[in-house]
């Protein structure tokens, strides 16, 4: 019960992480350099972005308090019922790194709520909240990495370095899904977002490939120090998840990769455009879907004995 | 970019295999050993870096007497090693009873017994 309650918490903590950081990444990269062009589309997508946004903090918060009521039960032993009539909530917050990243965690999220409540009420502001929303975005989700298995390593920069640059890539990618479906919906309807919707996609089409050339170096390099050997990998529950994901993962690479062709490949004309955008939406929304699986396994991973 | 490769395979090679939960290294006196004199404390080294506030040794004689004198502390400048400190002991067999936290909250317990044979 524990664990299964602690699985959802986590993955639901890491996936509006990433979702959070995918929504500043993608306006940063991917709508800032064509900001000026259309501009009452572009603001209308970033007022739904700001809107998601605020709807994966909510996930955050909810998420992160739910957890950190699960670790009190968990590390005190004590029944989830009693587990703030003691003091032991105070010992895990203020005496264990668990509590200090997650008032760390806590604060960034008040933070972020004060920002995207500014840039959600003042267009003008926005331009200047992003860049520090997008800073905040990123500290909020690689500080998941000093909890994480390698966190815990005695003498292991490389395990660190790995779970943030997986994370960072995780991010880039998975977590700027959800906002590229939301531009690829607006831009169906939008005439004046019809030259920019190319360079988007290709902008959005590279950074995903060095994010998957990041997760696939920073997985392999983890999984080696986590799982040992490929015997391993085979035998233990472990390092069969660690496949599931694999798999996933590929399947996911693979709907990149068809993206990433039928922008190559396809016609920029407009009677073209009109029938590629539903079919790059559908499967950018497939990619998300899957990034969320991938995200459940990351979840049961981090309650797994390698 | 070729020496990058190198260095990141060097060093996966180098890394020894992370443990993820805390579980005992080595220990003194030794799992299963017999001393000559009584020990002044009891000391285990963890595979990971343990938090002190959840983390406990505890030493019971045969007739299940805690004995240690309920002190335990995490060294100051290795964090995966715990001590605790023990009075003068009878000869006798002594056991060892841990319970840790790892930094990554994951909750590990175990036992091992030791002999005095003073």
């Amino acid at each position: 019960m524990l664990t299964a309650l602690l699985i959802i918490a986590r993955t639901v903590q890491i996936a509006a992480s990433i979702l959070f950081a995918g929504i500043f990444t993608f306006d940063l990269v991917m709508l800032a350099p064509d900001a000026r062009l259309g501009s009452g589309d572009f603001q209308e997508i970033e007022r739904r972005l700001f809107r998601l946004a605020v709807w994966s903090l909510v996930a955050a918060l909810l998420s992160v308090l739910l957890w950190f009521w699960l670790e009190v039960a968990s590390i005190s032993q004590l029944s989830l019922r009693n587990a703030f009539s003691t003091a032991a909530w105070k010992t895990v917050l203020f005496e264990t790194q668990f509590g200090r990243v997650w008032q760390l965690r806590l604060g960034l999220i008040a933070v972020a709520f004060a920002l995207v409540a500014a840039g959600s009420v003042q267009v003008k502001a926005r331009r200047t909240v992003i860049p520090v929303l997008w800073l905040l975005s990123v500290v909020f989700l690689v500080s998941l990495a000093a909890i994480s298995h390698a966190g815990a390593a005695r003498v292991q920069p490389l395990g660190l370095l790995g779970d943030v640059l997986h994370l960072c890539a995780a991010g880039g990618w998975i977590g700027g899904l959800v906002p590229l479906a939301i531009f690829l919906a607006r831009a169906r309807a939008s005439v004046s977002l019809g030259e920019t919707v190319i360079p988007t996609l290709r902008r959005f089409s590279t950074l995903s490939l060095c994010c998957a050339s990041i997760l696939i170096i920073s997985g392999i390099s983890n999984s080696w120090l986590l799982v040992g050997s490929f015997y391993a990998l085979f035998t233990t529950a472990y390092g069969r998840l660690l496949l599931f994901k694999l798999a996933l993962f590929c399947i996911l690479v693979g709907f990149g990769a068809r993206n990433r062709l039928a922008i190559k490949t396809k016609p920029l004309k407009v009677e073209a455009r009109s029938a590629l955008l539903p079919q790059l939406r559908r499967n950018v929304i497939c990619e998300a879907c899957l990034g969320a699986a991938v995200v459940a396994i990351v979840a049961y991973l981090g309650v797994t004995h390698p | 970019m070729k020496h990058i490769v190198i260095f990141i395979l060097v060093l996966l090679a180098e890394s020894p295999r992370l443990e993820a939960h805390a579980f005992l290294k080595d220990a003194i006196p030794s799992v299963g050993s017999t001393v000559q004199t009584s020990p002044n404390e009891v000391r285990i080294r963890f595979t990971e870096n343990v938090e002190p506030a959840f983390s406990s040794i505890q030493v019971f004689n045969t007739s299940g007497k805690e004995v240690d004198k309920r002190d335990v502390r995490l060294d100051r400048t290795d964090h995966a090693l715990l001590r605790v400190s023990l009075p003068s002991l009878e000869a006798g067999i002594y056991k060892v009873v841990w319970r840790v936290v790892s930094v990554d909250t994951h909750v590990t317990s175990g036992n091992f017994t030791f002999r005095v044979a003073r």
